[in-house]
């Protein structure tokens, strides 16, 4: 075996960037609990943990298989912030270019086109057609950020069409930035590389801040995370929600009228950008339970304990190499016995819907804005 | 106010020693335990680490002590309401909850077969059940029974009155109308000794607790350990009572955790270690340990863990991500860290090692008691003095695990200091007075009483009492004889007063149950009645026969009779004896001026006792003085020891520096002391604090490289090192073949990695393991690991210079966590390490105190001795006994001042008149025994003297059996009474009988274990009782068998458990001796064995009895016969 010697400066990079990356004592709960550990191919987290706290930085691409679920911090017994430091071993090995050649050909659509995938900048405001959604530029209370995958994609469209419906129906002064828009700058974080990711957040942010918008909406909760936490670090001065909690206040103050009924057994996965990263549990369950005839039933792993769907992370533009994830969660949800599966997350419905056709199952996968809507609608 | 009374909350191990501390030193105890029962844990736990003494055992002695001192006052169901005043004077309000039954209970359990209600058992962690009238555990005291009123029909919402247990309660001691009491006492001081919770590990749902039957706790493992526990001591899935054969234990649950207790809980490695032993032992063969750093920090821990890996536990070092159950199979999920490989893997049964947290209600106990709680909700210790013991109200002082976890020798020990500190306040001493009665002239021909009890239907249901009652009157010497209900119960006990004075008797005797638990109340009796206690006998009719012969009326009637035959023999030999009083020079020597001798004279003196203090340098302060900062309280140790310095100055203490222990000779209350300033002194105690020596390092160039130093060497220049990077390796000089654990050196590495840390140094640690396991010192390692601090783990079985390379300012070793071989760069390298036992210690010599196996002085007992030597008077504290910190030097020096005092408080001590004696017509100074006297009691000199000194004698009668001219005598166990009780076993049928001789502390005690759980086996033993085996002679046995006895049965405690230190080795020695003549001779050997038998195996003993039934019953008539010819040389003398 060679002798790997401890590198200082490196150490002095990654414990600027995240200090309590030394306090793990590597007992390998995180390496065990991963949900991908199930799949065949899967990080050794504690090793990754272990790299970065000696500074022996192996050159490994392993840091990007994780899909930044949490679940590992969540059973930390020492509260040692995983995910950022992955982040932090993402962003050294970015600078030693070891980036997946997928990540970065994403990079480089987001620079050109404003989007992971490089769909065209003008068809990006293409759903709100017909739908009488106003130009944010022109001043809005609140902005609603449709996210790249609800605007390009059109199956997602729905959801995105879903949200502006009902925050007109409720009266909201809302619009959104239509082909003004741009990745928030998640899968830009996620490849590691920093330099593009301020420039593109600075850019972003004035962009916001021209709309007059006190709010910003998001309807992906990855969207809606990087707003909240690193946003401000740039100087964001807005109010970053997901659409799931201010749907959750305006059904409160009975902006939201339902009407139809929807006789039906459904279980609700929680987003793990919504539940374990900023503790939005009850807010969907709540919404979904509003509509009359619902019937909610838990998978056994939700909550803090639920499982990713394999999107995050910038998993969303890989290849697994393994089970998905999505298959796996697809099955959990079947076995409740429902027949809708909620969720409130573009990726998650996106894996879902692969997962239900490859596992075969019979098994409606919604958005819970793409419920509410359909049971207003009904009215 | 009188200052003379010290209250102790909490009845556990720790209360009872602060409560036997403090009344043998004269102050009186008020002894307040919430539960029914004094015990507290240590009496649910089946065995302890490392020793493997039954728990209970060794326990309940120290409770019987507790009970029967006439000036501990015990309150159960009692709970401290409100405390006002001052140290020296507290006024304390108590509420004590009814019992229901009275002091007249006689455990006959009739009560609790009435009781309709069923409800489970708390002792037993839920897994058995009990009544609503219940004993919690068979060794409860004070008294065995109380009524869960909450539970109990008789207390309203139930209109329906049940009254089943006072029906058939026969001496009527069930009394609904008792009523909660509300009492008020004034102490000078208070101790708190609360103990502990477990924590719930249903909060850890990752770990299926709760979901599965087969998950378990520690605690409830070890009732299932526990031979009269709800298992019988088998090891058994509660799902379907079958053994597993795959066993997972799973260590810090909860401990160690952000989530739920950041701190180690500092037990939990090496009781699971225990069970992972024991599970071995029962042979399950798959036993499994996750664990993260195993924490063997004490005297013999590490040699314990080594034997458990040899004996087939696997350590995996991994923590469980998932613990699912599904039927039978329990799958855990985890990562083998060392071979980085994620391992799934079905278990049958898993045991959870929950964390240590502060004892339910300890937050509500604090405000009455008005002392603070620390972050973790453990009391709060100042740690002004060094030590844990002092809470942030004067006069109040904890110990135990209520200022944090602790295991049971170092509660014990800190019980003893807060007793010492409270002793400071009490001014009067005080002592149960001596009875004044009309003494009963007892030189005449015997006149014995016999009392026989029924114990309700406990005897009389099974045993013929009135066939027994006729032939007891019949037999010689018996004056009076006579049928008793319930010999224990009060009026009983008058009546037998009476009858003592009324007939004259000058004997006594009782046939009914066991001397262990009744002996002291007869004894009592005869006393008030002015008899000698010494001049009386038990017969155990009940634990021997009706209990255990439950289907053999006639022949357990038959063996009454011969139990009480032998009694009487017994009880017409015996003589009166005086309690033997020593003098004591009420003066105290304390050698050693380091923190522990310095914290044991000022205590000592402050109690007012003439305190002497011998250091043999000029400046006190001993190894203190080489550190700047003492770990992990922060204190300064130059500023702790002029402080403690200048309090023990005040306190009148006489330093004698630069001084030595020239000789010291002498025994308790007596030693004389010649010092080299030229003074000699009497002393009646002394206290040993001489402490170690840093181990004189070697490794890795030490001495010839100035880039490689100690961290005693750190310590003196961490202000003014050169140098960026630094490396430290731990546990250069501990961990090997010849030293255990250092104990104090991980959080000594830890606070300097820290300090050099925060200076900007690049530190780095290489350990084996990190053991940081005192309180804060778990919050040191993540405060460490916070800042910055690198470490590297290296392998466990290589001495620090086979793992680690050290060349070229580059030190290389194989990460066992990342798996990788790695250079350090390193500018300094700091060798951690540990102490060494002083090689010469000439005053422990002088005093026969041993040393232990790493060379360190041998405490009486590991676990509930740690401080007293086993020479009487003489007390242990600080390195000299052990590697420790200052904490654990300071309260161990405290308790030894505790212990002095109770020897230095009164002008003389009293002694149980065992001691051996010599006839000195008969004795030929063959000076044989000398060598087997565990106490070095014996002196002499050989063909020219010898004298066995009364003092240091604890009775084993090791040397009796070892004189070949019978010129030594054990009182109340001599050649002549127990000869007769073989005459009287086998004056009838002896081929039918097994002589069993029984030990008074373990196999007796194991007898009447299988009493207590009823195990039945054949009528055929006839018990006979010594203090120890070692008592047991090649006359006595041979003498039996002579007598025509089918077979011979010698019992004792297992090696290691000796109450005698060692003495039953000498058992075992002998047997082998007796076992050759008798082969040789032509006697089957199988009718004299030797078997061990613990305080807890009654299965054990019963089995081995049923054994050698079956044996007897197959003899050929003429092997017995001609045993008696065949052993004639032998058998030198009959009965007189």
């Amino acid at each position: 075996m060679t002798t790997v010697s401890i590198n200082d400066e490196l150490w002095d990079r990654i414990n600027q960037a995240v200090a309590p990356m030394t306090l793990c004592y590597q007992c390998g709960v995180c390496t065990a609990i991963c949900p991908l550990s199930g799949t065949g191919k899967s990080p050794s987290v504690r090793k990754l943990l272990r790299s970065a706290q000696t500074g022996l930085v192996a050159s490994s691409s392993e840091a990007w298989l994780c899909t930044t679920c949490k679940l590992c911090e969540f059973t930390c017994p020492r509260g040692v912030p995983i995910v950022d430091v992955l982040h932090a071993l993402r962003t050294v090995g970015f600078s030693e270019r070891k980036v997946p050649p997928r990540l970065e050909e994403v990079l480089w659509k987001i620079y050109e086109s404003g989007n992971p995938w490089g769909e065209p900048k003008k068809t990006r405001a293409k759903w709100t057609e017909g739908l009488g959604v106003k130009e944010a530029l022109d001043g809005v209370d609140v902005l609603l950020y449709t996210g790249c995958a609800s605007s390009y994609d059109a199956r997602l469209q729905s959801i995105a069409k879903a949200v502006a419906s009902i925050l007109k129906a409720a009266g909201v002064n809302f619009g959104v930035l239509k082909t003004q828009e741009k990745c928030c700058g998640d899968a830009v974080y996620q490849s590691g590389e920093d330099a593009y990711l301020e420039e593109l957040v600075t850019e972003n942010i004035d962009t916001i801040r021209k709309t007059n918008a006190s709010v910003v909406v998001s309807i992906s909760p990855h969207c809606f995370n990087i707003f909240k936490t690193l946003y401000p670090k740039y100087g964001a001065d807005f109010r970053a929600v997901h659409y799931t909690q201010l749907l959750a206040d305006l059904l409160d103050s009975g902006k939201i009228k339902l009407a139809q009924p929807f006789e039906t057994a459904v279980t609700y996965h929680d987003p793990c950008y919504l539940s374990r990263y900023h503790g939005i549990q009850e807010e969907p369950r709540k919404l979904l339970e509003s509509i009359k005839g619902v019937k909610l039933l838990e998978m056994a792993n939700s909550g803090d304990n639920t499982l990713c769907c394999g999107g995050g992370g910038g998993r969303m533009f890989q290849e697994d190499a393994g089970e998905r994830l999505s298959n796996i969660r697809i099955r959990e949800a079947s076995e409740t016995g429902a027949h809708v599966l909620a969720t409130s997350c573009p990726y998650c419905i996106q894996n879902f819907e692969d997962g239900a056709k490859t596992e075969g199952k019979n098994m409606q996968v919604s958005d819970v804005a793409e419920l509410i809507a359909a049971s207003m609608r009904g009215g | 106010m009188m200052r003379d009374t010290v209250m102790v909350v909490g009845a556990g191990i720790a209360g009872i020693q602060a409560a036997l501390d403090l009344s043998s030193a004269g102050s009186k105890v008020v002894l307040v335990e919430r539960e029914p029962s004094i015990g507290g844990k240590m009496a649910a736990l089946d065995k302890n680490f490392p020793t493997l003494d039954c728990s209970i055992c060794i326990e309940a002695p120290k409770m019987s002590e507790v009970i029967n001192n006439s000036n501990i006052e015990i309150l159960t169901l009692a709970e401290v309401v409100k405390v006002e005043g001052q140290a020296g004077s507290f006024n304390v309000a108590i509420r004590q909850k009814p019992r229901y039954v009275t002091s007249e209970c006689t455990r006959c359990d009739e009560c609790v077969l009435a009781c309709p209600q069923i409800l489970k058992n708390e002792f037993d962690v839920g897994m058995a059940v009990r009544k609503a009238i219940y004993t919690p555990f068979e060794q409860a005291e004070p008294g065995a029974y109380a009524i869960d009123i909450e539970n109990c029909l008789n207390e309203p919402p139930n209109y329906l009155p049940c009254h089943r247990c006072l029906e058939v309660c026969q001496p009527n001691c069930i009394d609904f109308n008792m009523t909660e009491k509300g009492l008020t006492r004034n102490v000078a001081a208070i101790v708190a000794a609360t103990g502990f919770d477990l924590l719930d590990a249903t909060l850890l749902p990752e770990y299926g607790y709760g979901k599965h039957p087969d998950i378990l706790t520690s605690l409830e493992l070890e009732r299932l350990l526990q031979a009269s526990g709800p298992s019988k001591g088998e090891i058994v899935r509660p799902s379907d009572g079958t053994p597993p054969e795959n066993l997972l234990f799973v260590l810090c649950v909860g401990s160690r955790d952000r989530r739920f207790c950041k701190y180690c809980s500092r037990v939990c490695c090496m009781y699971s270690i225990k069970e992972a032993l024991q599970a071995v032992d029962h042979g399950i063969k798959n036993v499994t340990v996750l664990y993260m750093d195993i924490r063997a920090y004490g005297k013999g821990f590490d040699e314990f863990y080594s034997r458990s890996r040899r004996e087939g536990v696997r350590y995996i070092r991994g923590k469980p991500a998932k613990i699912t159950g599904d039927g039978k199979t329990i799958r855990v999920r985890f990562e083998n860290t060392e071979e980085g490989q994620i391992e799934e893997k079905n278990f049958d049964m898993v045991v959870l090692a929950p964390a240590i947290i502060p004892s339910r209600g300890l937050d509500s106990l604090v405000d009455v008691l008005g002392v603070d709680l620390d972050e973790d909700g453990f009391i709060k210790a100042t740690e002004i003095g060094g030590d844990l013991i002092a809470t942030t109200r004067e006069g109040i002082y904890a110990c135990g695990c209520n200022t944090g976890p602790k295991d049971i020798p170092d509660s014990v020990t800190e019980a003893g200091g807060a007793a010492a500190y409270s002793l400071n306040y009490v001014t009067t001493r005080t002592w149960p007075e001596e009875l004044d009665v009309e003494i009963i002239d007892t030189t005449g021909p015997p006149r014995i009483g016999v009392f026989l009890c029924d114990c309700g239907s406990n005897i009389a249901g099974v045993v013929n009492v009135p066939e027994v009652l006729e032939y007891t009157r019949n037999l010689d010497g018996v004056a009076h004889a006579e049928r008793v209900r319930f010999a224990c119960a009060a009026n009983t006990q008058e009546l037998i007063g009476r009858t003592i004075k009324e007939k004259k008797l000058n004997r006594l005797v009782v046939a009914a149950c066991s001397p262990k638990t009744h002996g002291p109340t007869f004894q009592r009796v005869a006393s008030r009645a002015g008899l000698n206690p010494y001049l009386f006998e038990m017969s155990n009719v009940r634990n021997q026969g009706s209990w255990v012969h439950k289907k053999y009326p006639k022949e357990a009637t038959q063996k009454s009779k011969d139990l009480v035959r032998m009694s009487v023999e017994k009880a017409k030999r015996l003589k009166a004896l005086a309690t033997v009083k020593v003098p004591v020079v009420q003066r105290a020597l304390v050698v050693g001026g380091g923190i522990a001798g310095i914290t044991a004279a000022a205590n000592l003196a402050k109690q007012g006792f003439e305190t002497h203090l011998v250091e043999r340098n000029i400046e006190l302060g001993g190894t203190l003085l080489q550190l700047t900062e003492i770990a992990p309280s922060g204190l300064s140790a130059r500023q702790l020891v002029q402080m403690k310095e200048r309090e023990m100055r005040d306190a009148g203490v006489h330093v004698h520096s630069e001084t030595t222990v020239e000789t010291v000779s002498g025994f308790v209350g007596n030693f004389n002391v010649h010092l080299t300033d030229g003074n000699t002194l009497d002393v009646g105690s002394i206290v040993l604090a001489t402490g170690a020596t840093p181990y004189q390092a070697t490794e890795f160039g030490y001495g010839d490289d100035p880039r490689v130093i100690t961290s005693l060497d750190l310590e003196k220049r961490i202000g003014e090192l050169k140098g960026d990077r630094v490396t430290f390796v731990a546990c250069v000089g501990s961990r090997n073949d010849k030293r255990g654990c250092s104990r104090f050196c991980c959080q000594t590495m830890l606070s300097q990695a820290i300090k050099l840390r925060e200076r900007g140094n690049r530190v780095r640690v290489l350990y084996k393991d990190i053991r940081a396991f005192t309180r804060f010192a778990e919050e040191m390692y993540e405060d460490a690991a916070r800042k910055g601090v690198q470490f590297f783990q290296f392998n466990q079985d290589a001495s620090p210079e086979k793992a680690v390379v050290y060349e070229m300012g580059q030190v290389m070793l194989h990460d066992e966590l990342s798996g990788l071989d790695v250079t350090v760069p390193t500018d300094l390298l700091v060798l951690n390490i540990g102490i060494s036992p002083e090689h010469e210690n000439t005053v422990a010599q002088q005093l026969r105190v041993s040393r232990d196996s790493e060379g360190f002085l041998l405490e009486s007992h590991p676990k509930l001795g740690p401080v007293e030597a086993a020479v009487q008077g003489v007390f242990l504290a600080g390195t000299s006994q052990g590697p420790k910190d200052v904490r654990e030097s300071v309260s161990q020096a405290l308790a030894a001042s505790a212990k002095a005092s109770r020897i230095l408080s009164r002008a003389e001590i009293e002694q149980e008149p065992l001691a051996a004696v010599v006839d000195y017509d008969k004795c030929t100074f063959c000076a044989r025994c000398i060598p087997v006297c565990p106490y070095s009691a014996i002196r002499g000199e050989v063909r020219k003297s010898l004298e066995i000194v009364q003092a240091m004698c604890m009775g084993c009668g090791g040397c009796a059996a070892e004189c070949a001219v019978d010129a030594i005598e054990m009182p109340g166990f001599t050649d002549g009474q127990v000869l007769a009780q073989i005459d009287a076993a086998t004056a009838e049928n002896p081929h039918e009988k097994v002589i069993v001789f029984a030990c008074n502390w373990c196999s007796y005690a194991g007898a009447d274990q299988a009493g207590i759980s009823k195990i039945q086996y054949p009528p055929s033993s006839r018990i006979i009782r010594t203090m120890c085996s070692a008592r047991i002679s090649q006359k006595l046995v041979f003498y039996a068998l002579g007598k025509g006895a089918g077979a011979v049965l010698v019992t004792g405690c297992h090696p290691g458990d000796c109450h005698y230190i060692n003495a039953n080795l000498n058992t075992q020695r002998r047997f082998e001796r007796w076992r050759k003549t008798v082969e040789m001779r032509g006697i089957d050997p199988r009718r004299l064995q030797l078997w061990w038998v613990s305080a807890a195996e009654g299965k054990r003993f019963a089995e081995k009895v049923a054994e050698m039934d079956e044996l007897i019953q197959r003899l050929p008539k003429t092997e017995v016969e001609n045993t008696a010819t065949k052993l004639a040389p032998f058998i030198t003398r009959r009965a007189s």
